[in-house]
């Protein structure tokens, strides 16, 4: 078999060319035996001789890419990605749970005595994120969470069965599995919150006076000590500085945005807004005038655009001034 | 020195050193370099598997077993002289099975485009979930540091260098250790090729 007539045949298939007579040898050369090895390699060399196609929707691919990578995670239990319908199911069954038991889990958990302390000495696991970065991390429980920006999240090598217990630093957002009776707790500095089965954000960088706690599925309750501040359920988020706690309504299609490169504030001052760019683009940003700090906006951009655009654009509506010093970015 | 070299080299070399670079990040587990080295294919690839295939389901399973191929060969990639001809090879032999599997039923499709036949996504979650389970089972069976070195990479995110530092290991012994399971995975998969091939067959018909 000669390689020539057999990139001939290929080329006339593909260039959808063939004659009956053409098709019928293509289909008894690939029906043959002997032929794999010249097949295969005159495939390749048409393969690399094609003419890319522009444009490509890189977009509707990213799904397939994404389920390649997470073929070969493997969370201490059972894998956990269930389709769409059982999905549905888990989570109208999860609510359900959660509502009907939500009475009694509250006084359970309040009566409680402390945990009693472990006597196997518990292993942890620190994962941080550096300025301009972003990471994906399955818990033991199978939970997920994506952590933005200069953040970190630490949590022990497996849960114990009473409780499921994290500490966050920064912002992350969180999809909970659901485990009967088993809550999931995150610590962020004094204030703790508490799920079953949900997914929400959770900002709490160490330099931000509020912690911010937005719920997109399910019901959270946050809380500072013993004392509980906000029980939260989809399309709630809470404030809290110090202990109080001031309750909003959000938009979930916006919570976490940052994750697919989104950024999103909503009445937010411009110091909290320009201290999330400086994390997410990895940039240094000044504010000269206190009063502009306090200025309360609303703003929303891809990440795409870049910084100069963004700080173009907040100046713009805040009235600022920008310029770049020395690689800094002055707003005054 | 790195910078100055891609500044120097033409057009055309600076292509082939970032691709170079994109496969060695892909070699340590880089997702996101995984996600670019897709996205630098894809071009070449969707418009010639379709004219090959004339079916936009066949593309996709070919594009995804490549790619599949591709990933759990990762730690190769760095072995390997010209990863990019490499890749178009595995994406030959993805081609050449889905060809001659359809001309053994005499169901080769010459002009006829099968624009009818619909685009399943649930059939290709089946496949990678029933390849994540295999690779679970695999992943259990590793010796437990293996295992654990393993699992801070995939599932936590790390990098060699941080895994090693926080199990007081030399960077030599993670890498190692990430191959081995690698190899371990795949040998695993391999004695449960004709299992995974009836359950790909059973899911298309």
């Amino acid at each position: 078999m000669e390689n020539q007539r057999l990139t001939y045949l290929l080329q006339q298939h593909l260039a959808d060319k063939a004659t009956r007579q053409e098709q019928q040898e293509l289909l008894a050369l690939l029906q043959a035996d002997t032929n794999g090895e010249e097949v295969r390699s005159v495939i390749a060399e048409l393969m690399q001789a094609e003419t890319p196609v522009i444009p490509v929707h890189q977009e509707s691919w990213q799904a397939m890419v994404q389920g390649i990578v997470n073929v070969d995670k493997t969370p201490l239990q059972a894998p956990v990605r269930t389709s769409g319908i059982v999905w549905l199911y888990r989570c109208c069954a999860a609510a359900i749970v959660i509502i009907a038991s939500m009475g009694l889990y509250y006084f359970l958990i309040r009566k409680s005595p402390a945990p009693v302390a472990q006597n196997t000495p518990m292993h942890f696991n620190e994962i941080t994120t550096a300025p301009g970065d972003q990471k994906e991390v399955v818990l033991p429980d199978g939970s997920h969470l994506w952590l933005h920006s200069a953040s970190s999240i630490r949590y022990p090598d497996s849960f114990s069965d009473r409780e499921r217990t994290v500490t966050l630093s920064g912002e992350a957002w969180f999809d909970v599995e659901h485990a009967d009776k088993i809550p999931f707790v995150i610590h962020t500095g004094e204030i703790t919150t508490q799920v079953i089965g949900t997914a929400f954000d959770i900002k709490a960088y160490p330099a931000q006076k509020n912690i911010i706690v937005s719920v997109q599925r399910g019901k959270v309750r946050v809380s500072a000590g013993n004392q509980m501040l906000a029980n939260l359920e989809k399309g709630k988020q809470v404030r809290i500085t110090g202990t109080t706690a001031e309750l909003r309504n959000i938009d979930i299609a916006h919570i976490a945005a940052w994750k697919s490169g989104n950024l999103y504030y909503k009445d937010e001052m411009l110091a909290d807004i320009i201290a999330d760019l400086q994390r997410v683009f990895n940039v240094s940003i000044q504010v000269k005038r206190n009063t502009l700090k306090e200025v309360v906006t609303t703003a929303a951009f891809n990440k795409d655009i870049g910084i100069r655009q963004a700080l173009d654009i907040l100046c713009r509506i805040t009235d600022g001034r920008l310029s770049q010093k020395n690689g800094i970015y002055i707003i005054e | 020195m790195e910078n100055l070299f891609c500044l120097a080299a033409d057009n055309k070399n600076a292509v082939s050193y970032n691709e170079k670079i994109l496969f060695s990040q892909v070699a340590e587990g880089n997702e996101y370099a995984f996600g670019k080295l897709f996205n630098l294919f894809l071009p070449k690839l969707y418009p010639f598997i379709l004219k090959l295939t004339r079916s936009e389901a066949a593309v996709q399973e070919i594009i995804q077993e490549t790619f599949i191929r591709v990933w759990l060969n990762r730690d190769k990639l760095e072995e390997i002289n010209n990863p990019g001809g490499w890749l178009y090879k595995v994406a030959s032999n993805e081609c050449y099975s889905y060809m001659r599997k359809n001309a053994l039923n005499n169901k080769f499709s010459y002009a006829i485009a099968s624009a009818l036949e619909p685009v399943q996504q649930t059939e290709e979650d089946l496949d990678l979930k029933e390849l994540n389970r295999l690779i679970h089972d695999a992943v259990n069976e590793l010796p437990e540091q293996r295992k654990r070195i393993y699992q801070m990479s995939r599932n936590q995110g790390k990098s060699i260098p941080e895994i090693a530092s926080e199990l007081r290991l030399s960077t030599n012994t993670v890498k190692n250790a990430l191959v081995t399971a690698l190899k371990f995975i795949r040998k695993y998969l391999d004695k449960y090729d004709v299992i995974l091939s009836i359950i790909f067959l059973l899911y298309r018909i």
